[in-house]
């Protein structure tokens, strides 16, 4: 089984977005943190994602192009009706409405031998990481 | 990343974080003046 890893771009003083909610001085360059060496390595490795609601509804319906072509899996309390764009083959969505620890249980089935990656706001990092669950976590 | 946001949401915060230990595994320089680390989450 992999990894299950989760990160976060941070400012100095600890937030990982301003007082409006606002990320964009965590992430100035958001293609060129696309084409990173990290990424691009995390691209090889991922074999299933975890995704708070928040993340999700930032793609803003549409995840044609999504850096991770693997299978996705959503947090949500309930299902949305409408699901978002860009679901093919290797990239599929799950919606998970019995918590965290379901949605990493199922991914890490998806995932096989790769890693796990939870990507998403401050909930499902906190909650994974004080179950216990996380193996690897980052810091930019 | 090389900011100071004064507010938010903080990333840490109602953990219970005497219990978790960590163990820095590797640093990358990013694009836009960030620094990555990765942790290893000591069992």
């Amino acid at each position: 089984m992999g990894k299950v890893i989760a990160g976060a771009a941070i400012s100095l003083d600890g937030f990982i977005n301003d007082a409006n909610g606002d990320v964009s001085r965590l992430y100035p360059d958001f293609a060129e943190f696309r084409e990173s060496e990290l990424i691009q390595g995390l691209i090889k490795t991922v074999g299933a994602v975890v995704m708070g609601h928040r993340a999700y509804d930032m793609g803003e319906g549409d995840f044609t192009g999504y850096e991770y072509q693997v299978p996705i899996f959503i947090l949500v309390h309930t299902v949305p009706e409408k699901v978002a764009k860009g679901e093919n083959d290797k990239m599929t969505f799950t919606f998970v409405t019995d918590g965290i620890e379901s949605a990493i249980q199922q991914a890490q089935i998806a995932a096989g031998d790769k890693d796990v990656v939870v990507v998403g706001g401050r909930i499902p990092l906190n909650s994974a990481l004080m179950l216990g669950w996380w193996t690897n976590f980052s810091l930019i | 990343m090389p900011v100071l946001l004064e507010d938010g949401l903080r990333f840490f915060e109602h953990l219970n974080s005497s219990q978790i230990k960590l163990e820095k595994l590797n640093v990358m320089a990013m694009p836009g003046g960030g620094t990555h680390i990765n942790f290893r989450v000591v069992k």
